[in-house]
């Protein structure tokens, strides 16, 4: 099958995972509900949709930044965690939820997406005179420790058993119940950490072939990691500062969508897009159909789903390695 | 305040008179001495005018309790339903919106903003909406008597 091919089925199944997200959940709202004048009208508009927007959304800044670490950093493990991004961005929202209550709906958006930048100008600093991708990995790997140390303090700092049950809720990661207003304050966000990452393409592929030979090809290492590390950070920072943590997306997806695409780096980035979009919006159904009254959280179902998942890909690899 | 049983008996004697509707066996005598469970009775028997309204609490930001517990309690006893335990919450968790949307209590009481506060006000505005002061419910003891005038007060608005 020709690339347009595979991009076009894979588009179809987007398209597929976001009607599902629109209609099914503790209420299922079928198609006829959405031209006459039904008490089910809100549930769709309200909820369904600006949620269903959020996911895609989100699903496709975590599938492409994934996809891009991975191309960047040549190492199959890396994935929006590794950066530290996503932890240092939970540090800030649990900061607003412990102690910040008063801050109003940009309070907890505001703490995350200024962590976030906090955590993205260190990373960028601290490796600036390297160019190995080792000393990337570490100082990402560390400040996703620290940032997580630093949470569970604040958490241990609550002032009420209430203030510790909505952090940890909330570091969990889910969409629901999330509003347009969410949707407005993270978009801009994610579309522009989006477009720093998809310029990456060019200079992954050449940095397949070594540093070296990327250098000589004239392309910029640093240059590079500058825009995944921006990308990524005001990407997944918005991300997590309306979801919370969401993991697996970016680690798996492009794993799964690399022996369709194939390994080349730039040819993988719209793919894991839409790949990662489909898988969100996927795992939030199934989190809405589970019975009983409330929903599983969105981080808990994707670990649930792509923790076998990933196992199985390393089971296989045995047999065909990575690409 | 170990050792005040005088105190004691007097607090029981309190939460008792709280609870205006005699009947069935009274927190007073079901309750005497503190060791025993404070168990709340049912609501009121033989009410004339069928099922109690129901109620949605929201102990803290978007959580509320099942059934089972002091809040389940004084609200059955201050003569609602609990709408979290209708919901089919078993212990304490958020509701999402949607359920709400499809079967919306009679009131929400709230101790405080949730994250989602503003979008349920706005999806739900004929729902009724009653601050409730969250000190009275961290725990049982001296605070179920003013916990149930409020709450009376509540339903007595509806």
């Amino acid at each position: 099958m020709s690339r347009a091919g595979k991009l076009g089925l894979l588009t179809f199944a987007l398209a597929a995972a976001f009607a599902l997200a629109l209609i099914a959940g503790k209420v299922w709202v079928p198609i006829d509900a959405w031209t006459s004048a039904d008490p089910r009208w809100p549930i769709i508009v309200e909820l369904r949709l600006p949620r269903a927007l959020l996911g895609l959304t989100v699903g496709a800044v975590l599938g492409l930044a994934g996809a891009v670490l991975q191309g960047l950093l040549r190492n199959p493990l890396a994935d929006p965690a590794v950066v530290g991004v996503s932890s240092a961005a939970a540090l800030g929202a649990v900061a607003v939820l412990i102690f910040g209550t008063s801050l109003g709906p940009w309070g907890g958006f505001g703490g995350a997406m200024l962590a976030a930048t906090g955590a993205m100008a260190l990373l960028a600093a601290l490796t600036w005179r390297t160019q190995d991708v080792v000393s990337f990995v570490l100082a990402g790997t560390v400040l996703a420790s620290l940032a997580g140390a630093l949470t569970a303090f604040l958490i241990s700092l609550a002032p009420n058993p209430y203030a510790v049950a909505a952090a940890i809720d909330w570091l969990m990661g889910a969409l629901t119940d999330r509003s347009w207003d969410d949707l407005a304050r993270a978009g801009p966000f994610m579309a522009a950490g989006a477009m720093l990452l998809a310029a990456t393409g060019p200079a992954l592929d050449a940095l397949t072939l070594g540093e070296d030979t990327a250098r000589s090809l004239g392309v910029s290492t640093r240059r590079t990691q500058l825009l995944a590390i921006l990308g990524t950070g005001l990407t997944v920072g918005a991300s997590v500062a309306v979801t919370g943590v969401v993991g697996f997306v970016g680690l798996v997806v492009p794993h799964l969508l690399r022996p369709v695409f194939g390994a080349r780096p730039s040819a993988l980035l719209l793919p894991s897009a839409l790949g990662g979009a489909t898988l969100v919006l996927v795992a939030d159904s199934l989190c809405r159909l589970v019975p009983g009254a409330g929903e599983v959280r969105l981080g808990v179902a994707m670990a649930l789903i792509g923790a076998p998942f990933f196992l199985w890909l390393l089971a296989r690899r045995e047999a065909r390695g990575w690409n | 305040a170990v050792g005040e049983r005088k105190r004691g008996e007097a607090l029981v004697r309190a939460i008792a008179d709280a609870q205006s509707f005699s009947g069935r066996g009274s927190l007073a005598q079901r309750g005497r001495g503190l060791g025993d469970h404070a168990v709340l009775p049912e609501s009121r028997p033989n009410r004339p005018w069928g099922k109690p309204p129901s109620a949605l609490f929201f102990i803290s930001g978007d959580l509320a309790s099942g059934a089972g517990n002091l809040i389940d309690e004084l609200l059955r006893t201050a003569g609602f339903r609990n709408a979290a335990a209708d919901y089919g919450l078993s212990f304490t968790g958020t509701v999402p919106l949607e359920t709400l949307l499809a079967r919306p209590p009679a009131v929400i009481i709230s101790t405080g903003q949730g994250r989602s506060a503003a979008l349920r006000r706005r999806l739900l505005p004929n729902v009724p909406e009653a601050a409730f002061p969250r000190a009275l419910i961290n725990c049982g003891g001296p605070s179920i008597p003013p916990a149930l005038e409020q709450l009376r007060a509540i339903r007595a608005r509806l």
